[in-house]
């Protein structure tokens, strides 16, 4: 069974229609990136599939839970199963780094049934976890800085294991990269990197396009609110087929 | 000069000061916690409401507020010839509901604000609306409120003078009656 199952997804912003029945599929441990260029609808088919946005046709569903468009209205739990990471980060400007991190699955914690007879017990195991997270993006000595102390990359680094805390089985990123200084941006990639080789199912809006044919699984090019062309990235990156994507690769060449 | 007379007029002025104190703190009291209801009155979604709240903000904000003590205390008696407010029960509404409306703008610039990407993160990691503002989205605010209440409350302070204009004995016009008595002005420094 695919782990992530996008059919007929429609959406419009008033009149400009954003989202034209874009459908696909992914597997379990799949890179999938999504490249076009701005105004493609890349982000947009990000923020539906983390509820951000509400969809106007269409459904999706992660492990065969509906996220959105299932028989029985929208199902709030299945949303959870996916991770965000944004462009700008949006970390919490008063939390530090560990802070960032354990909140959300704190917060998750009130309310299990057994959360006031365990709550040192549940803490503690947050916080080891929160710290195991911040060393696998290689934050482990910066545990406890603000983020106004931390680079753009670290700040990236630390919003990446903030959505990982909630254990999401798909992970997505928008474009996690672009508001970073150019030698901050390797960094980031390479913690991408990594979870790749942990096998972490993640979908990867991106314009670095060496970055995206070294990781991507498979590749989907948008244009118009539409899927383009998708494929394995030696294809689309090597011979595309369709005229808007060798135009696309063209004028990054250039 | 006497001793006596400088005590006499130090008794005038506090006297005085004890009308600009209570002006001062009753207001800040009750438009404090009025400012954040007309606060989310002007935010909420249904637009009924936000739109005649925002058409009070508007007319409140336009009109100078000796003119609102005026309205308040002359108002009810001119309009429907029934008894007027007590003076000071007239100067306190027309102060509370003025500073709510300053209170509630600062409040909602404050809100409006934080980007909005601090609550799509906090939603995307399943943040209730409620966990939202209290964890994330309140301390934020305090930070950015917090000059510009500090502003307001000084104009306050200052503010409270206007209640002289319904003849109100608060400091200003204590110190302005000794001197029309005395003719002296040099011992109110």
């Amino acid at each position: 069974m695919p782990i992530l199952e996008v059919k007929n997804l429609k959406k419009s912003f008033g009149a400009s229609r954003v989202l034209e029945d874009i459908s696909l599929t992914m597997e379990k441990g799949e890179v999938l990136v999504i490249l076009g260029s701005s105004g493609s609808g890349k982000t947009t088919l990000l923020r539906c599939l983390n509820s951000l946005e509400t969809p106007d046709e269409g459904s999706a569903a992660v492990d065969g839970e509906y996220i959105f468009g299932g028989p029985q209205g929208p199902d709030s739990g299945a949303r959870f199963k996916l991770g965000l990471v944004f462009q700008q980060f949006n970390l919490f400007p008063q939390y530090t780094a560990l802070g960032n991190v354990e909140l959300a699955p704190n917060m998750m914690a009130k309310k299990l049934p057994d959360y006031r007879q365990h709550r040192r017990d549940i803490l503690q195991r947050n916080r080891a976890k929160a710290l195991e997270l911040l060393g696998e993006v290689g934050l482990a000595d910066r545990a406890d800085f603000y983020p106004h102390q931390l680079s753009g990359g670290q700040q990236q680094r630390v919003a990446i294991a903030r959505a990982l805390a909630l254990d999401p089985q798909i992970l997505c990123f928008d474009e996690p990269t672009s508001a970073l200084d150019p030698e901050l941006t390797g960094e980031v990639l390479r913690v991408i990197r990594e979870l790749k080789t942990r096998g972490r199912t993640m979908i990867v809006v991106t314009h670095e396009l060496e970055f995206a044919r070294g990781i991507a699984d498979r590749v989907i090019f948008m244009d118009g609110g539409v899927i383009a062309e998708q494929g394995a990235p030696e294809q689309v990156f090597g011979n595309p087929s369709n005229q808007r994507t060798r135009a696309f690769f063209s004028s990054y060449r250039r | 000069m006497s001793l006596d007379f400088f005590l006499e007029v130090t008794l005038k002025l506090l006297k005085g000061f004890s009308f600009t104190a209570e002006i001062f703190f009753v207001t800040l009291l009750f438009s404090l916690p009025l400012g954040l209801v007309v606060m989310l009155g002007s935010r909420s979604r249904f637009r009924p409401v936000a739109l005649l709240t925002r058409a009070f903000v508007w007319v409140i904000r336009g009109t100078p507020l000796m003119l609102q003590i005026f309205i308040v205390f002359y108002g009810p008696g001119l309009l429907w010839e029934s008894t007027m407010l007590p003076r000071m029960t007239a100067v306190l509404v027309a102060f509370v509901i003025n500073y709510a409306r300053y209170f509630s703008e600062i409040y909602r610039g404050g809100i409006e604000a934080i980007p909005r990407g601090q609550q799509e993160a906090a939603q995307v990691l399943g943040m209730s609306r409620a966990g939202t503002f209290f964890k994330v989205t309140l301390l934020q605010v305090v930070k950015r409120i917090l000059p510009a209440m500090g502003n307001e409350i000084i104009t306050l302070a200052k503010d409270t003078a206007l209640a002289n204009t319904i003849a109100i004995k608060e400091v200003t016009m204590a110190a302005k009656e000794f001197i029309a008595t005395e003719a002296v002005l040099w011992p109110l420094f």
